[in-house]
Order: C-alpha cells, then structure tokens, then sequence
C-alpha cells in the first residue's frame, strides 16, 4: 500500500513540475495571443507615489491575489459598469477572461473572506474615473489611453505592456 | 411535476435583479451578502445518493438547496469579523447551522483568524456551499465527500502570505481546532465523532491564473459509542490552471481508508461554458465517475447548470457514492444522473 502511495505522491510531484514549467512559458505566449484588439488601455492613478506596475503584478491585482504594491501600499480597484464594452475588452486583454468567467471569480473571492469585487461606477466616463480616483489616493482604475488626461501617473499600459 | 416547481425558480430569478451590486452595503463598515442553489434532481436508482443530498429515481426539487447569509464587519484598522448561515442541504429552513464565525487580524503579511473557521482541506473548501463560484453544479463527491461533507472546525488560524516575486504568491497556514462533536447522517444512520482536535496545516503557491494547494490535517477522535480512539491524517493536493478560455482543475485525496481524485475540464464561449468531469473512489469507496455539463451564465449574479453524470461501481455491493449498499434497496450498484441546477448570489 504504501508503495503505492509513494509512486502517487512522486506522479503529483511531477505534475506540479509540469504545472509550474507550464505556467512559467505563458505570459509571453498570452500576450500573443490576447494582442487582437485595437485599444490600448492605459492603468493609472492620480497618486504620483505608486511606482510603475508589471504585467505580473496588474495580473495579480486584477484578479484579486494581491493588493498590495511595493510590499505595503494597499491598492483599491474600481471597476467600469458592467455594460461597458471597456470593460469585457480589458479583461479579455490583460487576462484573458470573460466577464461572466470574472463574475464567478468575484464570488470566490467574496465569500472566501479573501476580498471584495472592485467597486463599480455607474459609467465609464472619463469625469467619473478621475473624479473616483481624486477621492481615493491608493485607487487604480483603467480606461482606454486615448482618454487618460496627460498628468496622470501611467503605471503600465495594456496590452502593450511597460 | 417539473412544471409544479417552475414558478419558484421564476419568482427566485425576479427577486435577484439583473443588475446587482455584489453585495448590499448596510454602513460603510457592515457588508450583508448572500448566495443560494437549488435544484431539479433525478437519478435511475432507489438507492439515495450522495451525503447530505440523497437523491433517489423520484424527481427531486430540495435535495440540494442551499441558502447562505453572510455579514462582513470592518471593525477597525486590520481587524474584521466575518459570519456565514447557511441552509444547507442537509438542513431545514427553520435549523441553518453557523458555518462560520470569526474575527481576523491583518498584520503585515500575517492573517491571524479566531473564532469558526472554514477546513481548509480543498481548492474550493472555502466557497463550497457557493454554486455560482465553481463551474460545477455541485463539487466533486469523490474529493469534496471523503470527510463526510465536514467543513468547519472551532479553533485558531494563521496565514502568512509571502509574495515571492510580482506575479508569485506563497501562503503556509496552519490551523487548530479544538475538542467538538461532529455529526452526520448516513441515510438512516446518525454518526457521531467526539473530535479531541483537527488540525493541520495548507500551503498555496498562487500565479495569475493558477493555484495549486496542497494539504496536511490530523484529527484525533472517538467514533461514538466506540471507546477506542483514531487518529486519521488527511493528505490533499490540487491545482487549477486556466489559459484563454480553458481551465483545468484536479486534486487528489489520501488517507488510511481510501484514496480519490478527479481532473476537470472547463471550456467558457460568452456565456457558456462546457465542462467534464472524470472521477475516481478507491479503497473505502469504490466507482468511477464522469460528469458531463453546461453551465450558462445568465447574468452577473445568476447562472445554470445542466449536468449528466454516470456513476460506476468498480465492486459489487460497495457503498460507492451513495449513503448505504445500493444491495440494501436491491438496486444495481451503478448509477445515472439528472440535474438542472441554478445559483445565484447578491
């Protein structure tokens, strides 16, 4: 029995390996295959003290892994309404999800007691961003670059990358 | 019969409107959200299936149920409270049993958690009872059933969470919980464990779109009336990837009396996503599973399930997924079948 246990542990073992090895080969193939679109989205903030972002690190944020930056700065997200067509593009550039595959994520997380959904605004206009983000000095939203005022701290854009 | 239930699932629809915030927001600092499921099930044997569900050939409506509330309390700079009722399925409406209650302190990469907490034993332990969270219409039983549906233990927890670069996480928990009485009903059997503690210890490495989890946990126990005293260790490993619109989910389960796993594959186009399921119980319970199904994203906060599923015994008289020898009610020992599930949250 347990020679059996053992060659199962030792096949787990070698999967994780794959896994790992697999993860590791795909953001650059992922990038490749998300770049399809012809909107940049720019990641930014009103804060000039947030240093620029990786693609790993806005990856992790987006999905809710991580909310901090730099080690101690607690980073708050804000979503663009659900209706908005920003907001099915970005997600499908920067991790390749849907809005409905995101949307069961959330309620992972939410009722993990691993985090909340980000807060969502009522549109995706421009004025409603800026003003979200003056109100929240850790806050990061997205939108497309062509609409990002210059002043703003750019902390990486997608799908482009720094 | 189908028809009879159509209205409740309707009217359940219209009270979750399509447009919800995730949540509802009493104050600033107290957060009330909630999630539920429900069921159309049928299976082609008298045999009840599944722990806690029981589903037998007559069409049933409740045999997988489940109502959660759950109240989120920012207390004051890094410490929250958080507790969760659930209707679960093997409960009345008028009995939902506290699933969890605890008050947590952040401190720097430290998560310290007291209070009744959640086994942290599985990828989806800490959603379980929440359909709309996993692509299935319930978890599988091979994995998610091996500790007889315990999920909670009253006790302490720490969680180091350790980022290992920008795109790596590492976080190493362990957990104690102290004496308590667990039970469960195994068709018309009552068990009752004396548990002296649970614990145990998990460690996830998490990247954008993966997660593997693996897991440790002793308990010490009396199966009562039995005087003599068990000791059981639990191993569990499971991973889940996800690239563009494929994921990829398996985990396994070892102990003393049996070993089980299963690999799940989901596809999402739009609003669809089809997935399958193959599963497999050795040891102590015996069969080979696959599950085949659809689930359909209706909106942000409500989607549905439509799941095949076909159960093979791998011996004769062996209690397999269900409560009891399908030789009790002289049935076959293999099984098919039927659900349309729908979830919802808010």
């Amino acid at each position: 029995m347990f020679k059996g246990l053992n060659e199962l542990t030792r096949l787990c073992y070698g999967r994780i390996l794959i896994l790992l090895l697999l993860c590791c080969a795909s953001p650059s193939t992922l990038a490749a295959v998300v770049d399809d679109g012809d909107v940049e989205f720019a990641i930014f903030s009103l804060n000039n003290d947030l240093p620029p972002l990786s693609k790993n690190k806005a990856r992790m944020l987006y999905r809710g892994k991580s909310k901090k930056i730099s080690g101690s700065l607690k980073i708050i997200l804000v979503d663009l309404p659900e209706t908005s067509i920003h907001r099915e593009d970005f997600y499908k550039m920067l991790l390749g999800k849907s809005v409905s595959q995101m949307n069961g994520y959330w309620a992972g997380l939410a009722f993990s007691g691993k985090g909340s959904p980000p807060e969502e605004l009522d549109s995706d206009d421009i004025k409603q961003i800026l003003k979200w983000l003056n109100d929240n000095p850790n806050g990061i939203a997205y939108a497309p670059i062509e609409s990002v005022p210059e002043e703003v701290n750019i902390l990486i854009t997608v799908p482009q990358g720094e | 019969m189908l028809f009879r239930r159509a209205p409740l699932i309707i009217l359940l629809s219209m009270l979750v409107p399509t447009q919800v915030k995730a949540s509802i927001e009493l104050t600033d600092n107290i957060n009330l959200s909630g999630f539920g499921s429900t069921a159309i099930s049928k299976s082609d044997n008298r045999t009840p299936l599944f722990i806690s569900r029981e589903i037998t050939d007559e069409v049933c409506y409740d045999c997988d149920t489940i109502f959660g509330l759950q109240l989120d309390v920012d207390i004051f700079e890094g410490f929250t409270a958080s507790g969760q009722v659930v209707k679960r399925t093997q409960d009345k409406w008028s009995d939902p049993e506290l699933e969890w209650a605890y008050l947590s302190y952040e401190y720097d990469d430290f998560e310290f958690r007291a209070g009744r907490l959640r086994l942290p034993l599985f990828l989806v332990s800490e959603y379980y009872y929440v359909g709309q969270a996993y692509p299935w219409a319930r978890p599988p039983q091979e994995v998610y059933d091996s500790i007889l549906g315990f999920t909670s233990y009253d006790g302490l927890s720490v969680a180091w969470n350790l980022e290992l670069s920008d795109g790596l996480l590492l976080t190493v928990s362990p957990y104690y919980g102290f004496e308590r009485v667990n039970k469960v009903d195994l068709g018309v059997v009552a068990l009752e464990f004396d548990t002296d503690y649970m614990a145990g210890i998990y460690v996830d490495l998490v990247g954008f779109n993966y997660r593997i989890h693996s897991g440790f946990m002793q308990a010490k126990y009396q199966q009562r009336p039995s005087p003599i005293v068990e000791k059981l260790d639990v191993y569990t490993l499971g991973g889940e990837y996800s690239y563009d619109s494929w994921q990829w989910m398996a985990e396994i389960e070892i102990d003393r009396i049996q070993t089980n796993w299963y690999a799940s594959i989901i596809y999402a186009f739009d609003a669809f996503s089809p997935y399958f399921t193959y599963a497999e119980s050795h040891q102590s319970r015996k069969s080979k599973a696959g599950t085949l199904g659809l689930r359909y994203d209706a909106t942000s906060s409500i989607s549905l399930n439509l799941e095949y599923q076909m159960i093979f015994s791998t011996e004769e008289g062996n209690r397999g997924q269900f409560v009891t020898s399908p030789l009790v009610y002289g049935e076959s020992s293999d099984v098919d079948l039927v659900t349309l599930s729908v979830n919802f949250v808010f």
